[in-house]
C-alpha cells in the first residue's frame, strides 16, 4: 500500500467506495457476462464493512452484498454486526478464526477444556464454533495435516456455544480484541460492532 | 547473435510472510496427529441471497506463500469445496493452478477472490477483475469481494535490481511495489 512523504496512507480521495466502486461493480456483476450470457461475477460482496457502512449500501440502488467477510473469533464476536448481517440476509465469513498471527486464542483455557471434552483440537473448536451459527469460515494454513483438521467438525452442547458466544464478556471483561489491525488511514471500524 | 531481452518481475510478498509450505513435504505419508478419525467432515452448505450455494468450510491463502497451489490442490482432494483468494495475496496463479490439479471439476468449487484497493477506481474496476481472471485461469468467479472500504492510489513500482543472467542470457529486472 502506498504511503505518502509523511508515512501516511496515500488515498485516492477522488474514489468514492460507494458511488464510484460498488456503483461500478454492481452494474459489472449484471453486465459482464460470457459468451452464454452466464455472469462473470456470479456473486458480489464485502469484507470489513461495519454496520454503518453496510447500512449506506443497503440504502442505495445498487446490488446488496451476499456476504460481508470480517474478522470473527470468540474474542471479537461482533454481535450487532452478525445481527444485522441477519436480518438483511447477507451471509457473514469469519476470517482469522484462531486469532492471526501466533493464533492467541488456541491457548485460550475455555477452549482448550471445550476441545478436551470432545477430544478435538482447540482450532476445531474454534472453526466449528463459526459453522454452529450457520455462518462461513475460512481457515488458512499451509500444514496439510492441519488443513486436514480443520475440515472435522465438533458437535457442541447448548452450553458450550452459550459459553464461546460470551467469552468476551467473561474472560475480556467486555473488552474485545481486534487482532487484525492494518494501518487503514482512516476509520474502517465501528467499536459498537464489536462485542 | 544478440540475446531476446525479456523481463522478469519478481514481486515480493510482505515482510512479516512467514509461511512457506514445504515443498518436500510428503502429502501421502503425514502423520495427521491433528486428525481425529472420529470425528465428522463438513457438509453444511449456506445459501447466499443469489441463491447460490456457499460450502461453509474453505481454505483461506493469505500468506500461503510458494507452495500455495499443492496446499490448494490438498484441501480440495481432502473434501474442501470453497477457496478464499484475494489480488492482494499475491498467489492467485497459484490458487489457480490448485484447482486445476486437484481434477474437482470447477462447477463443485466455490472460489472467491477480491479486488484491490488500487483498482477501486471506476475504471480500474474491469481491469482488476480480468486480471484475477486470467491469474487463477478460471472463465468465472463465483464470490467477488471489496477487499476494503477505503481507496488507495495505485502502487508505486520501485526498480531494485536489473541484472543478465549468465545462465539463460536473459535480461531480468527485480522489483518491488512500495
Amino acid at each position: 500500500m502506498p504511503r505518502l512523504p509523511d508515512g501516511t496512507r496515500d488515498h485516492d480521495k477522488s474514489t468514492d467506495w460507494l458511488e464510484d466502486t460498488w456503483a461500478t461493480l454492481s452494474e459489472l456483476h449484471q453486465n459482464y457476462t460470457l459468451q452464454d450470457g452466464s455472469k462473470k461475477l456470479r456473486a458480489i460482496g464485502v469484507c470489513n464493512f461495519s454496520t454503518s457502512n453496510l447500512k449506506k449500501v443497503l440504502a442505495s440502488k445498487y446490488t446488496k452484498p451476499a456476504v460481508n467477510q470480517i474478522e470473527l473469533h470468540p474474542y471479537l464476536p461482533q454481535s450487532p454486526l452478525l445481527k444485522f448481517c441477519a436480518q438483511n440476509d447477507i451471509v457473514v465469513t469469519a476470517y482469522s478464526p484462531l486469532g492471526s498471527t501466533e493464533a492467541p486464542l488456541l491457548k485460550d483455557e475455555t477452549v482448550n477444556k471445550i476441545a478436551k471434552a470432545h477430544n478435538a483440537s482447540p482450532a476445531q473448536v474454534l472453526i466449528s464454533w463459526h459453522v454452529a451459527h450457520g455462518r462461513s469460515v475460512i481457515p488458512k494454513s499451509i500444514s496439510t495435516e492441519r488443513i486436514a483438521a480443520n475440515f472435522q467438525r465438533v458437535d457442541f452442547t447448548k452450553e458450550e456455544l452459550d459459553t464461546l458466544d460470551n467469552l468476551a464478556k467473561t474472560e475480556l471483561g467486555g473488552k474485545p480484541k481486534r487482532l487484525v489491525k492494518p494501518d487503514w488511514g482512516i476509520k474502517v471500524f465501528d467499536e459498537e460492532d464489536e462485542l | 547473435m544478440r540475446s531476446e531481452l525479456s523481463i522478469g518481475l519478481n514481486v515480493y510478498p510482505a515482510p512479516d510472510s512467514t509461511s512457506s509450505f514445504r515443498r518436500h513435504q510428503r502429502l501421502n505419508t503425514l502423520s495427521l496427529s491433528f486428525y481425529n478419525n472420529t470425528m465428522a467432515p463438513y457438509t453444511e452448505i449456506l445459501t447466499l441471497n443469489t441463491g447460490a450455494k456457499f460450502p461453509a468450510v474453505g481454505l483461506g491463502t493469505w500468506q500461503a506463500g510458494e507452495g500455495t497451489d499443492e496446499v490448494v490442490s490438498f484441501a480440495l482432494k481432502h473434501g474442501y469445496r470453497a477457496i478464499d483468494g484475494a489480488f492482494m495475496y499475491q498467489n492467485e496463479e497459484s490458487v489457480g493452478k490448485g484447482i486445476k490439479d486437484s481434477g474437482i471439476d470447477r462447477k463443485d468449487i466455490f472460489v472467491t477472490t477480491k479486488l484491490a484497493p488500487a483498482y477501486m477506481r471506476k475504471d480500474k474496476i474491469k481491469e482488476g477483475i480480468d486480471k484475477s481472471l486470467k491469474a487463477l485461469d478460471l472463465d468465472y468467479i463465483d464470490l467477488y469481494l471489496v477487499h476494503w472500504p477505503c481507496e488507495h492510489k495505485p502502487s508505486r513500482l520501485k526498480i531494485l535490481l536489473i541484472f543478465r543472467s549468465s545462465e539463460s542470457r536473459r535480461w531480468y529486472i527485480d522489483a518491488s511495489f512500495a
